[in-house]
């Protein structure tokens, strides 16, 4: 990668790349947790998770500002100009996800625990992929990767057959069993949450390659 | 709807004595659209914008091969007189260059001395419309008798501007005509820029990556005396095809 004349230049770039790849992680962290907590009901970690999401909107602002500066110091063009207008992009779709995972955690909140009788970790799961495939998204935009970010999509397409069968299999479990109605309820909505994240993780994948080819991908 | 290819050079080269300043330079430029040619210093640009209306017949060491068409018509036949040509392709400079006279001479030089104006009503109707047309007249109304070089430089560059309408030309060349300006005036002539195209063809060679952005419909990049890349503004821009553009215009080491 060819360096700019002007280094300082770079080294915002870079910045707020680095800003960037922090935040993802953070949103990582946080989905890690909610998803554990579907499973392991723990209610110190809903809450914990519930206040680290300030943490990520702050990184949000964070990159808007960083981003807003070197637009108007460097009045960058091509693939520069890019590289700023996705990051503006990912931050604002990072924070949604932060929220999501927040989410996730208060639903938690509101079973307090699982009724003996729900034995299935269908959700759990369904977690575990979305996690994965956020990883993959994240990773495609922090290694420049088209390669990574084109297996997002197909991922996600296994993602919503898995969400569609949980959503099934509640309503079996909802209708042999009413009195567990309301947890499965609440566990129906963590998995929208989950189907959520999966579609803004290729969103994520998208921008990384507008960024890479210079042209916009079909949602 | 098709554009009109207003000037066409096939297969350019020039030389000063031994070193070749350009090669082969094979580049269509439309009517009233506004073509900016970029690059670095010594890449060839200006060459190329004085090709255009033969400004480089006057420099002895200069040689032209291939050929430029304006209309269909190869300018550098050997009958062609540079003179009607400059006339037809008018040009402005880098610095603000009026004549030592009064404003109101500095626009009606050309127009005498091209017999464009047959009484001095005509004339004096001819020279409010070019300053007009310059977005000037409100400034200098009252002045009109004063020197040219009184006014401001980008008021100077507005009267140099007047001066190359005045005689009705079908292109004006623009070598970095901006500059020497300060914002404002730069705004204004941007602004200019943007109203003569639709009447004139314009080629202006400038080095701000964001006034070819702003300004033109066609971009065109030259580097060490080739033509490396030309398309829409808005594809060079955000997605240049070619490394070397895209390493120019971001500001990387080449």
């Amino acid at each position: 990668m060819k360096e700019h004349i002007v280094s300082t230049y770079d080294e915002d770039l870079s910045l707020l790349k680095s800003n960037l790849v922090e935040m993802g992680l953070n949103c990582e962290k946080q989905l890690f947790h909610a998803i554990n907590i579907t499973r392991i009901i723990n209610i110190a970690k809903a809450n914990e998770i519930i206040t680290n999401d300030d943490e990520i909107d702050a990184q949000e602002t964070k990159i808007r500002e960083l981003a807003t500066i070197t637009l108007s110091k460097r009045q960058p063009l091509a693939d520069d100009l890019r590289k700023i207008i996705i990051s503006l992009k990912i931050s604002s779709i990072l924070e949604r996800i932060g929220d999501h995972a927040s989410n996730i955690a208060g639903r938690i909140l509101h079973v307090k625990k699982a009724p003996e009788n729900y034995l299935t970790d269908s959700i759990y799961q369904l977690g575990q992929l979305v996690l994965k495939n956020f990883s993959k998204a994240l990773s495609s935009y922090d290694q420049e990767s088209q390669k990574i970010a084109q297996i997002v999509p197909a991922e996600d397409v296994t993602i919503n057959s898995v969400y569609e069968t949980c959503f099934r299999e509640h309503l079996h479990l909802m209708m042999e069993e009413p009195k567990i109605l309301g947890f499965c309820t609440q566990m129906l909505f963590i998995a929208k949450e989950l189907e959520r994240i999966g579609d803004l993780s290729k969103v994520i994948s998208k921008e990384v390659i507008y960024n890479l080819k210079g042209k916009l991908v079909k949602r | 709807m098709k554009e009109t290819v207003k000037i066409k050079s096939k297969k350019l080269n020039v030389f000063y004595g031994e070193k070749k300043a350009l090669s082969n330079i094979n580049l269509e430029i439309p009517e009233r659209k506004v073509t900016s040619l970029i690059g670095p210093s010594g890449c060839g640009k200006s060459t190329f914008l004085r090709c255009l209306n033969r400004m480089n017949d006057s420099i002895e060491i200069c040689k032209v091969e291939g050929q430029i068409f304006v209309d269909e018509q190869n300018i550098y036949e050997k009958n062609l007189d540079p003179v009607l040509l400059r006339a037809r392709i008018g040009m402005v400079f880098q610095k603000p260059n009026p004549f030592p006279k009064s404003i109101f001479e500095n626009v009606a030089y050309g127009p005498k001395i091209h017999g464009l104006a047959n009484s001095g009503d005509e004339l004096n109707n001819l020279v409010e419309v070019s300053l007009k047309k310059a977005g000037l007249y409100d400034e200098v109304k009252d002045r009109i008798d004063e020197p040219g070089t009184s006014l401001s430089g980008g008021q100077q560059q507005r009267l140099c501007i007047a001066r190359a309408i005045a005689v009705s030309p079908e292109v004006i060349l623009m070598d970095e005509p901006c500059s020497a300006l300060d914002p404002i005036a730069t705004a204004k002539i941007e602004e200019l820029i943007d109203e003569l195209s639709k009447n004139y063809t314009i080629v202006i060679v400038t080095h701000s990556m964001q006034q070819a952005a702003r300004v033109s419909n066609q971009t065109a990049f030259f580097h060490m005396g080739s033509l490396i890349e030309v398309g829409k503004t808005e594809d060079v821009f955000s997605m240049p095809k070619e490394k070397k553009t895209q390493d120019y215009i971001t500001g990387k080491i080449g």
